[in-house]
């Protein structure tokens, strides 16, 4: 019988940047359609297994074995608002490894008008992209990830920079892709409430993975084990935190 | 102008002056937008002043100074990048440093070059005489350069300018990219030095380029305009130091500079008039 392969597996990954651990022992693996969030405080390491994944970090230990093709949606960063390129320009970049130089222009062209239809900014294609909005911006990098046709898709940070409408809209969109296109999606995150509701399972790393469970199984109590004592204050406010610790 | 045509016609310095004008001109404008999209001006300023050590000590050896100035501007070029890279010390430092140690090293080696010294204020602020024919040969080989380069690398360009980090993700040789940015900038500063001078390139590669950046809406667009502001300055600077008998290359860099002003402007009335139409 033919054996089941993940389309991501990562078994006893261990990376150490300038001397220092940054992530240990970490251990899951992914099927399609899967839709996995990854919670933790800062500096535990979240963007350290991005880049692991994406071939940015070679210097690890373990296995990481990606079986099909990845789409990087990154953190958005500020950019030149008056830098002369268009959205549609923007998006081809993600195609630039099979199709340096341009060719196969029409059908290329069709599939990109397809996405930026589908994520709602057809009308933005031909303007430069100091025009869009934060969440604009955001859908136009996931209409660059997904030209490549992606297995999986890789999120880094994604609500960072976008209001709260922006959000929901975001989100509401990148579960409709995963049901239509049978993409599974590795999201990292600080919005826990979002990965609550979206996420079928959530990884809680901090250096090491604390948790692995289905979002239903996951409770505050696993949250605070990384996030603690400060995830009182993050989910309750500030007078729960003084009843409870002072 | 009959009289400009009939030089023009008669003399070959005036026709290589003109000629070589114009072909720095279009390279300068071009290699421009990479320069101010890449936001690397302090690395041509550098360039420029690495030249006048390697003209001094070709001087000095005797030997073609073109020749030596590619070498040692393509040296400091690629040691300001590696090492910028390494992020111990910051760009803008190493060419702070560079930039004067190039210079002073310039002065020094031409006090010991014995014979006949070439005028260092000509080296400094450029003279159009001074453009030969094996200058303007050096200047096409520098055109189809960026002809190639930008022809080759166009999206690679376009990516590597706007976010190099993401361009590399995507499969762009942002590495090879920089390399012959680095390269092609030298090969045009080295040919330009003759008509602007070491202190006043820097207009060359930078006004166009920011001017154009003002009125365009995508790369494509940007590098055209560039290069037509940057033939239309250079033009009018050389022509206009011819009729009133000034020097050229601050005529130019004055000229590019007007026409930055201009641009901003008609812009600055325009986003004016459109927020009072809201």
């Amino acid at each position: 019988m033919k054996k089941h392969k993940p389309l991501l597996e990562v078994e006893g990954l261990n990376c150490a940047l300038s001397g220092q651990t940054i992530l240990k022992d970490i251990t899951f693996s992914m099927d399609k359609n899967d839709f996995i969030g990854i919670v933790g405080p800062n500096g535990a390491g979240k963007s350290t297994l991005v880049r692991i994944l994406i071939g940015e970090i070679r210097s690890y230990k373990g296995i990481v074995r990606l079986n099909g093709r990845y789409g990087y949606v990154p953190q958005i960063r500020a950019f030149d608002r008056d830098f002369p390129i268009t959205s549609a320009e923007v998006a081809q970049m993600g195609l630039y490894r099979i199709n340096p130089l341009s060719f196969w222009k029409k059908r290329m062209d069709r599939r990109m008008d397809q996405l930026f239809e589908k994520v709602g900014i057809g009308p933005l294609r031909h303007k430069t992209v100091g025009t869009l909005s934060g969440g604009e911006y955001q859908r136009l990098i996931l209409v660059r990830a997904m030209l490549y046709r992606p297995d999986i898709l890789i999120l880094d940070e994604p609500e960072a920079g976008i209001d709260e409408m922006g959000k929901a809209s975001f989100y509401n969109l990148l579960d409709e892709y995963r049901k239509e296109l049978n993409v599974a999606i590795l999201m990292i995150s600080h919005d826990i409430g979002m990965i609550f509701e979206k996420c079928d399972r959530i990884l809680c790393l901090n250096k090491t993975l604390h948790c692995h469970k289905q979002a239903k199984q996951m409770s505050v109590a696993d949250l605070k084990e990384i996030f603690s004592p400060d995830f009182d204050l993050l989910i309750r406010g500030k007078d729960h935190f003084h009843q409870a610790h002072q | 102008m009959h009289t400009f045509l009939q030089e023009l016609i008669e003399f070959e310095f005036m026709r290589n002056a003109l000629f070589g004008g114009l072909l720095i001109s279009i390279v300068c404008g071009g290699f421009s937008t990479v320069v101010v999209l890449r936001k690397i001006e302090f690395i041509g300023d550098g360039i420029a002043h690495a030249t006048f050590g390697g003209i001094a000590l070709g001087l000095l050896l005797g030997i073609s100074t073109n020749w030596i100035a590619l070498i040692t501007s393509l040296i400091l070029a690629i040691s300001i990048s590696l090492l910028s890279r390494s992020k111990k010390i910051s760009e803008n430092s190493l060419i702070g440093m560079f930039l004067p140690l190039s210079m002073a090293l310039g002065i020094i080696l031409l006090s010991f070059v014995r014979g006949f010294v070439p005028d260092v204020l000509g080296f400094l602020f450029g003279n159009i005489l001074f453009v030969t024919r094996t200058d303007l040969m050096q200047l096409l080989v520098a055109l189809v350069f960026f002809i190639g380069f930008f022809g080759f690398f166009y999206k690679g360009i376009l990516y590597y300018c706007f976010d190099e980090q993401m361009a590399r993700h995507f499969g762009v040789p942002t590495g090879w990219i920089h390399l012959l940015v680095l390269v092609g900038l030298c090969l045009t500063i080295v040919n330009s030095v003759k008509i602007a001078g070491v202190v006043l390139i820097a207009a060359l590669i930078v006004i166009p380029g920011v001017s154009a950046k003002i009125l365009s809406r995508n790369f494509l667009q940007m590098v055209l305009t560039s290069i037509a502001i940057s033939v239309v300055g250079t033009l009018l600077g050389v022509i206009t130091g011819y009729f009133h008998n000034l020097p050229p290359g601050p005529m130019v860099v004055t000229f590019l500079f007007a026409i930055f002003l201009g641009i901003s402007v008609i812009r600055w009335i325009m986003v004016l008039l459109r927020k009072m139409h809201r």
